[in-house]
């Protein structure tokens, strides 16, 4: 009885409680995590600062570069966001299957643009891709919420891996893995194994800056830099400076879904009624993080991070086990803020991007296309309040 | 503060279970530990895992992919003749170690270059990627 006594006594300080205050809002784009520490918001207001810094040839830009600034590219409608820029991948096939990444000439991200300097050695003003080489566009994803995607556990990525589609639903679903043999999840060719290592490549290939964990310039077709076209001594970024930006794209909330009326609620079922949610899997679960913001949270993404096959038309460059038709599931969190869809932007509304699918997805697609009109205005509906 | 914001927004039924688990706690029980871990790494080695790009048997060397991201390197690695492949069926390091495998190798940069002291196989080289 004294026990029953207690309960009844924090049951109702704890209902006193919700009824004398308000939930706090959802973050707006851009916010950085609810539950972050003030150490950690410090930090994440730091990293802002570096993301958004404009590099030049004097603080270690290039000499090969795509931007000038993280925030250059990824701004849309706000830092961390999409960008309307495209660049290069290229890759190569070789005879024995294998996937030849060119890291050796310069692979597989092409930088299209050169420092004055380099421009000046060697006459070029973006990095020369192999003539025999697969080449790939890529749009800017935005990059709210990865955090949450970085905690997942691999068990997790892993439990819906059905590389042989042994349940015969026509959609498999298949790791990929990077360079030293650990489960792959970032980038539209699921290559990258975590969060940090993705800004830190991005660092080197995107703007010439080396830093500790990569510490070289890529060559030029194989060939090292010419003299004097590199002036700052590696590492050009501080680890410092690489830990700040890490926290800021860590802790980044992912975009509040819109509240859903009537109609959209029917797309939300609609959505899993065609089996779109085969791949887009509604939501993933973390597991155990430093962070407890991060620690145990449920992350509506709408991917599986795995591989599937999107059909011939789709295919462009092999990168780790992936092959050219084989991407990644796309995260539907933040579609509504996208100003292209697909890998490469060719899609230009979401309609367009649903056709567009093929491979594992060419049966949802048929059931798209047989929807009604209203059903299929309720799914639009639906995925545009993502 | 922060906690005092989660059990406002959750429902009544919620705040109940939570009153009912905290209870449990209250009168005896342990609260459970989440896991942990730490990783430690030694610099007196430079350790390096990546992708058999490339195998000279004739000069004992290995090209070897590693990076960061998208952002990719080749590593030119001297292995030494008694170097054993740990994990690898093949006592021979050229068919054990082909391209394609996966490799985590221990080196010491010489005037030479960087020479592999120890060798694993992580992943023997893939058939080639589904095409």
């Amino acid at each position: 009885m004294r026990a029953a006594g207690r309960a009844l006594v924090l049951i109702s300080a704890l209902n006193a409680l919700g009824a004398a205050g308000a939930c706090p809002p959802a973050p707006r784009l851009g916010d950085p995590l609810r539950g972050l520490s003030a150490d950690q918001l410090d930090r994440f207001r730091q990293g802002q600062e570096v993301f958004e810094r404009e590099f030049t040839p004097a603080t270690g830009l290039g000499p090969l570069f795509n931007s000038i600034a993280c925030g250059e590219c990824h701004e849309n409608p706000v830092t961390g966001g999409a960008g309307d820029e495209v660049e290069t991948h290229a890759t190569i096939v070789r005879a024995d299957g294998i996937c030849d990444q060119l890291e050796a000439r310069g692979g597989p991200v092409f930088q299209l643009h050169v420092t004055p300097a380099l421009q000046a050695a060697l006459g070029i003003d973006h990095e020369p891709v192999p003539a025999e080489a697969t080449r790939a566009a890529r749009t800017t994803p935005d990059l709210f919420g990865l955090g949450l995607l970085d905690a997942v556990p691999d068990r997790e990525i892993l439990a819906r891996a059905d590389p042989d589609d042994r349940d015969h639903d026509g959609v498999s679903g298949r790791p990929n893995y990077f360079v030293d043999g650990r489960l792959g999840r970032f980038g539209r060719k699921a290559f990258v194994p975590a969060l940090a290592e993705f800004n830190h490549g991005a660092f080197a290939a995107e703007m010439g800056i080396t830093s500790p964990a990569q510490p070289s310039e890529e060559s030029i077709g194989g060939k090292p830099l010419p003299p004097g076209v590199d002036p700052v001594p590696e590492p050009e970024l501080s680890q410092e400076d690489m830990d700040r930006v890490d926290d800021f794209v860590r802790f980044l909330a992912p975009p509040a879904p819109l509240a859903l009326d009537r109609q959209g609620e029917l797309g939300r079922r609609v959505f899993a009624e065609i089996r779109c949610g085969a791949c887009h899997v509604p939501s993933l679960t973390t597991g155990d993080s430093p962070v407890a913001a991060l620690r145990y949270r449920t992350v509506e993404a709408y991917t599986d991070l795995l591989l599937h096959a999107m059909g011939p038309e789709r295919a462009d460059i092999c990168l780790g086990q992936a092959a050219p038709d084989e991407f990644r599931t796309e995260p539907l969190m933040g579609l509504r803020f996208m100003p292209a869809f697909l890998h490469d932007g060719k899609a230009k509304t979401i309609d367009e991007a649903i056709q567009l699918h093929g491979g594992e997805a060419a049966g949802a697609v048929r059931r798209y296309q047989r929807l009604t009109p209203a059903r299929r205005e309720a799914l639009l509906r639906f995925l545009k309040s993502l | 503060m922060r906690l005092l914001r989660g059990i406002m927004c959750m429902g009544p039924v919620a705040r109940a279970l939570l009153a009912l688990a905290a209870l449990v706690v209250w009168v005896g029980s342990s609260p459970a530990q989440g896991p942990a871990g730490t990783r430690a790494s030694s610099a007196e080695v430079e350790r390096l895992a990546g992708t058999v790009k490339a195998v000279d048997p004739r000069a004992g060397t290995i090209d070897l992919v590693t990076g960061v991201g998208l952002s990719l390197r080749v590593r030119h690695i001297h292995l030494p003749a008694a170097l054993k492949v740990k994990g690898a069926a093949s006592e021979s390091t050229a068919v054990a170690l082909a391209p394609g495998a996966i490799v985590r190798l221990e080196c010491r940069r010489t005037p030479g270059g960087m020479v592999a002291s120890t060798a694993e196989l992580v992943r023997p080289a893939p058939r080639g990627i589904k095409r």
